[in-house]
């Protein structure tokens, strides 16, 4: 059976598989980065190897960057 | 490889490398100090991509259709996440830009004179390009398909994003020019202001001045009157004879 190849698939069920299987199988999507998604990485920092700034929370959560968007674009320029 | 697929390679590893190097800066100069993420998940979406076309080139995938359809696609699909990837780092160096500029210039923004002189094309040219590109940016960003040559658009961009990034360095360089020409400007203000109260005081004093001397004056001169006519004659002097002639003609 052919691949479609056009689109990236759904997430892949919750099962062990053969690399073959996965070749066109999309990765789960992680949506919308939130303070949970913080807290979840900052927690589990310990056990993986990885970007100090992600372990330590130091990223911007979807709602944090669109505010601080918005907030820096309201500022008028000198 | 097809000139087509060669074709996407170079691309897709133009804009890959235009997005990188706009991370690694907005990483050092995100004045929160912070990442943001959404570029990583395009360009781990664009990995992913890669990965497919290239597993069919090396033969590891046999379940595709026809090989070179599936790997041209693959690249295509890749590219665009490598341009969605480029937008959404140049919507955020936009960002870093702008805070930079803005504090920089932020002691300066009363006195825009200052601004004028020691960077000429800053209202010209800089500002609004800054103002611009925010907008065409988040523009780029909220299109859902692509469309055109997206390296064309992508250089055309980067063009003036790394104008803005030149000034943006450059800026520091101009700081003490900015402070030099502020506390000059400060000082001939101050010495102005010193210049305009010394005048009004001594209009003041002037004033009291000659207002004094008029009142001595005029005390001098009673004295001098007093002292020189010291009896004034108590009755009206008697008309003389040609005056009482006169009178009677008239009467």
């Amino acid at each position: 059976m052919a691949a479609s190849h056009n689109t990236l698939r759904e997430p892949a069920q919750p099962a062990v598989r053969g690399w073959h299987d996965v070749i066109d199988v999309a990765f789960p999507s992680f949506g919308d980065v939130t303070d949970a998604t913080k807290t979840m990485t900052s927690e589990h920092s310990q056990r993986f190897r990885g970007s100090v700034r992600l372990a330590t929370g130091r990223f911007y959560t979807s709602l944090e960057y669109e505010t601080m968007r918005k907030e820096e674009l309201a500022k008028p320029l000198p | 490889m097809s000139p087509e697929e060669s074709e996407l390679w170079r691309k897709i590893v133009i804009i890959h490398n235009h997005a990188k190097a706009h991370l690694i800066y907005c990483e050092e100069a995100d004045l929160n100090q912070k990442t943001f993420l959404q570029p990583w998940n395009e360009l781990r979406n664009a990995l992913e991509h890669i990965i497919r076309a290239k597993a069919c080139a090396v033969g590891l995938n046999h379940l595709v259709g026809d090989p070179a359809d599936y790997q041209r696609a693959n690249l295509d699909k890749a590219l665009g996440h490598e341009y969605r990837a480029y937008f959404d780092v140049c919507d955020w160096l936009t960002v870093v830009l702008r805070q930079r500029i803005r504090e920089t210039l932020a002691p300066y923004t009363e006195h825009p004179e200052i601004i004028r002189e020691v960077i000429p094309n800053y209202y010209a040219d800089i500002r609004p390009a800054l103002e611009k590109l925010t907008q065409q940016i988040a523009d780029v960003r909220t299109r859902k398909d692509i469309k055109g040559d997206v390296l064309e658009e992508v250089e055309q961009y980067n063009k003036i994003v790394l104008e803005l990034k030149t000034f943006a360095d450059d800026l520091s360089s101009k700081v003490p020019s900015l402070i030099e020409l502020k506390a000059a400007k400060v000082a001939a203000h101050e010495k102005n202001v010193k210049l305009e109260q010394y005048k009004g005081r001594l209009g003041l004093r002037n004033a009291i001045i000659v207002g004094l001397l008029t009142v001595a004056v005029g005390a001098a001169i009673t004295v001098w009157r007093i002292r020189t006519f010291p009896e004034r004659p108590a009755t009206i002097p008697p008309m003389s004879e040609q005056a009482a002639e006169t009178a009677k003609i008239q009467k």
